[in-house]
């Protein structure tokens, strides 16, 4: 019985414990967003701004996803395994952090956090900058994992993520016919959902390409780097192939006659957000589960 | 036409990072003709026995060949060349034959499909006749004894009427499979000697039928 409720105590103090790092995260945020100090200081109540909310908690959403990579090993003691996950902990905050300061400030240069969710209370904001959150932790995640623990290749495969997801990011307005700072300033939702369904799909992609073998580092950065161009020649096959086989008619882009273009409605985002997703999850396996051994066998 | 020209662009840097980070687009020495061989074996005299042909690929294939090279001086290598499609070809009911040597005498080259080891048979500098119940077999010097399982000949002695009509099919550039058709692709004896290229494993084994046999299987057959 001893046994039992000493083991039900060392889950209370790791239960704590990641509460308490969660604390710590609450004042690192300071060191990126110093105008966000009021939102920590005050009592938060989430039904008195949806956008704060939504921005709020992807940010908690994306803590978490990268908190349920790591785990306590006792075989060494509880001092030394909370001293190793708090040292973990830091390290992948620091990083989701500087990461998000750094997406953001690439894809939603043009916005200044105060303004968008505390005065105009922007929804379409708050919606892009919470699926940035869950794409940008989902990506360190993968990238904790693939590095096998070690902070020096973690460093390297973050870096090399974080270009990629900036990039493949960037190339939105080659995909979507949407502009993005026009229509987030105008609190448009069907720009939220579209973006965020691009975002979704690239960190999809970024995953896909990951997934290689550990040979040596500098194969697997080239084979990352090959997986990612597949990815984008297989793409836009899907892409098309929606729009074709569902016989889809974009409403928004008007060829023939020199109309201006209507706003984009919530359908359109929804539109534009699923076929990216589902384009990504296919090219995802076109990329990474062809086995070509019937037509490439060993020698 | 801008994004075709991106979309081009991609597809011609992929295949240039793809080709030049591949082991087997650096690795396999490409073959057009025997000539090739003769850059890439050196030293004599040798036999380049051709043991394995593979192809790969859906549409655009690329040929594979397995030689062993057997030295006389040296020990014997096992080599893997990339082929042209017409030298694959040429070669197709090669396999288990020598299909290059040298000799030592000159460094004279020859490229007549032959049964395995023929550059040896009748050298002196590594064997002689020897005559039982008036047949003339080839027998290795102690010093060569491995030189048999090198080339494959497991139990196979050539005999002096065997080494004439080596000769005679040198001289008319005529491929020679034996007197009864025992050596290359349909060849008894190189069907045993090189078993990897005739293994039913390399045959396709997967059939429509077998898929759904499996389905059927795992669905309604395996035991709890």
């Amino acid at each position: 019985m001893n046994e039992i409720f000493d083991k039900l105590i060392i889950r209370f103090v790791f239960s704590f414990f990641i509460c308490l790092i969660l604390f710590l995260y609450k004042y690192a945020h300071y060191l990126f967003y110093p105008q966000a100090k009021k939102q920590f200081q005050t009592v938060f109540t989430p039904s008195s701004n949806a956008a704060n909310s939504i921005h709020f908690f992807g940010r908690l959403i994306g803590i978490t996803l990268i908190f349920s990579n790591l785990g306590f090993n006792e075989t060494s003691g509880v001092m030394l395994s909370l001293v190793n996950f708090l040292f973990w902990s830091l390290i992948t905050l620091s990083i989701y952090l500087c990461s998000l300061y750094v997406t953001e400030s690439i894809f939603l240069y043009n916005f200044n956090f105060i303004d968008e969710v505390f005065k105009k209370k922007n929804i379409s904001y708050a919606i892009i900058t919470f699926s940035n959150s869950v794409c940008v932790s989902m990506l360190i995640k993968l990238v904790v994992i693939e590095s096998e623990f070690s902070v020096i290749l973690l460093l390297m495969f973050w870096l090399l993520a974080m270009v990629l997801y900036g990039i493949v990011g960037k190339l939105f307005r080659f995909v979507s016919p949407l502009s993005l700072n026009k229509l987030v300033l105008q609190k448009n939702l069907a720009i939220a959902f579209s973006f965020s369904g691009f975002l979704l799909g690239s960190t999809i992609l970024i995953m896909a390409a990951f997934e290689q073998n550990h040979i040596d580092v500098k194969r697997y950065g080239i084979q990352v780097l090959l997986t990612i161009i597949l990815s984008l020649l297989i793409y836009p096959i899907f892409l098309l192939g929606f729009r074709k086989v569902l016989n889809i008619k974009d409403d928004l882009i008007d060829k023939n006659h020199d109309k201006e273009v209507p706003l984009p409605e919530l359908g359109y985002g929804v539109y534009e957000a699923a076929i990216y997703f589902s384009a990504s999850l296919l090219t995802s396996i076109i990329v990474n589960h062809v086995e070509l051994g019937i037509i490439y066998p060993f020698f | 036409m801008n994004k075709a020209a991106v979309y081009i662009f991609l597809i011609l840097i992929y295949l240039a990072i793809a080709k030049s980070s591949s082991h087997n687009e650096i690795g396999a020495f490409y073959i057009n003709s025997t000539d090739d061989i003769d850059k890439l074996v050196t030293g004599a005299p040798v036999s380049v026995i051709l043991t394995d042909i593979h192809t790969t690929g859906f549409l655009i294939k690329s040929h594979y060949q397995k030689w062993r090279v057997v030295h006389g001086y040296r020990s014997s290598e096992e080599i893997i060349v990339q082929s042209s499609p017409k030298f694959t070809f040429q070669n197709k009911d090669h396999v288990g034959m020598e299909i290059f040597r040298r000799s030592s005498e000159n460094l004279i080259a020859n490229s007549t499909p032959l049964p395995p080891g023929s550059i040896f048979i009748d050298d002196p500098a590594f064997g002689r006749w020897r005559e039982d119940n008036g047949i003339k077999s080839w027998r290795f010097y102690r010093a060569y004894r491995h030189l048999p399982s090198s080339l494959g000949w497991g139990d196979f002695r050539p005999n002096y009427d065997f080494a004439k009509q080596i000769q005679i099919h040198i001289e008319q550039n005529k491929p020679f499979f034996g007197f009864k058709n025992e050596f290359g692709s349909s060849g008894s004896f190189s069907q045993k000697s090189f078993p990897d290229f005739f293994s039913k494993n390399r045959q396709k084994s997967n059939t429509l039928k077998k898929m759904f046999k499996h389905y059927f299987h795992t669905e309604f057959e395996q035991e709890i």
